[in-house]
């Protein structure tokens, strides 16, 4: 049986290394996509078993946005979603909306993106050794059921109107570990680093002009 | 005629697969002598075996510095060709990296499959080759506005992107000092209290969204 697989992924270079590795799997044909639209039109025509999709693939798509999208448009399709983010709560998400498979970038994808292929299409969840890591680790935490919700939003703007967190903490009269404990999960859902980047991503992603 | 014989440095096995594919199906002779996920690898099969050119991609964790690398790996082969392709291009980075003898770059945006063919026995004869898209960052065709640099600006996109200081020291090949002193410099300008609101000032401002208006110009 013919397994089909759509590869969309913002390096051509990787979407080469993809197909060398999955050449050596019989019976599989290839098909890479040139941008979000190009996937979402390939999903929708082809049916793939497999959708390979890298992380940030097309910078006019945000990439759960693509997953959801890529669901409607091939609803039997297995997704593996190849990404930096090694954030639990991210792949936990990820999860939640369908996604069959996550491979950690860091890890060698050069054993693990065959095992991956076989383990989504027996309908089984893959994380590779990172990304699993990660998954439990956030599950495991206190964090698991947090959503961005108004009091996080009051954070983040006050944060990018120059506030320490003493400021903060202040003005919402909350405990200061409290408004640190906001800023971490902030962070882990953008998928930031530090503060600043956290701003930039919330900035890229619409929050910071939003009413107060 | 004697192969190019290339050493390939990138810590995405993907990656290294897809250079290696790219190369070895070409009618260039090039032989693709090692595959290394570190440059420690690197460093250890340069030390026992010669190699004409080193392809590096730029996906190396946020502390490691380049040019420094660079330098290291050519303190081991004077003649070492280097091509880089930048994952995160600034100009000030691709400029120490030039001073450092790399001779060709790409920019991850580029047909690289394309590029690294043709870069490759350029490079490897002596040549130099950098792409389109990296000359513009590099002649700096860009119009900032009066009171910023080309380093201001890369300091601020690179903070923006997640970078530390320290890393951003690391990465652009300059002190920490100076790096602390660029950002105090940028709050004083635009009546910032912190890091994180110039980053909200810079966004608003459009001043991190430089390149990729260039880019689609």
């Amino acid at each position: 049986m013919i397994t089909q697989i759509l590869i969309g992924d913002g390096s051509s270079l990787a979407v080469v290394g993809a197909e060398t590795l999955l050449k050596q799997r019989a019976d599989t044909v290839l098909t890479s996509a040139e941008n979000g639209d190009d996937l979402l039109r390939l999903a929708g025509v082809s049916q793939p078993d497999v959708i390979l999709l890298g992380d940030r693939f097309d910078p006019l798509f945000e990439t759960i946005a693509l997953v959801e999208r890529l669901i409607q448009a091939a609803p039997a399709g297995r997704i593996i979603v190849m990404g930096n983010t090694t954030d639990g709560l991210i792949i936990r998400d990820l999860f939640t909306m369908g996604m069959c498979g996550y491979l950690a970038l860091g890890d060698d994808l050069s054993t693990c993106l065959l095992t991956a292929v076989d383990t989504v299409l027996r309908e089984h969840p893959y994380l590779s050794p990172t990304a699993n890591a990660e998954y439990l680790i956030a599950m495991q935490s206190a964090s698991r059921d947090w959503k961005l919700d108004a009091e996080a939003r009051a954070v983040l703007r006050l944060l990018a109107r120059g506030c320490t967190v003493r400021e903060i903490a202040a003005q919402m009269r909350l405990k200061r570990r409290r408004v640190y404990w906001v800023t971490e999960k902030m962070r882990s859902r953008f998928g930031a680093t530090t503060n600043e980047h956290l701003i930039s991503r919330a900035a890229a992603e619409g929050f910071m002009r939003l009413p107060e | 005629m004697r192969p190019i014989t290339v050493v390939v440095v990138s810590t995405n096995a993907l990656i290294r697969s897809g250079i290696q594919q790219v190369v070895t199906k070409s009618d260039i002779p090039i032989e693709v002598a090692a595959v290394c996920a570190t440059f420690r690898e690197a460093h250890e099969f340069l030390a026992k075996q010669r190699a004409h050119v080193v392809i590096i991609d730029d996906s190396h964790p946020r502390s490691t510095n380049l040019a420094q690398e660079v330098k290291k790996l050519r303190g081991r082969q004077a003649n070492l060709a280097v091509l880089m392709i930048a994952q995160r291009p600034t100009a000030t980075l691709l400029r120490l990296l030039r001073e450092h003898g790399v001779h060709g770059m790409l920019h991850k945006d580029d047909d690289l499959e394309r590029g690294l063919l043709s870069a490759i026995p350029m490079i490897a004869d002596g040549g130099l080759s950098v792409s389109p898209r990296i000359s513009r960052l590099l002649d700096g065709q860009r119009t900032l506005p009066d009171e910023l640099q080309q380093r201001d600006i890369d300091v601020l996109q690179l903070t923006a992107d997640g970078f530390q200081a320290k890393e951003i020291s690391s990465h652009l090949g300059l002190a920490s000092k100076t790096i602390y002193r660029t950002l105090q410099m940028l709050r004083e300008a635009y009546h910032a209290n912190s890091n994180a609101q110039l980053i909200d000032i810079a966004h608003q401002k459009k001043l991190l969204d430089l390149e990729d208006e260039d880019d689609q110009a």
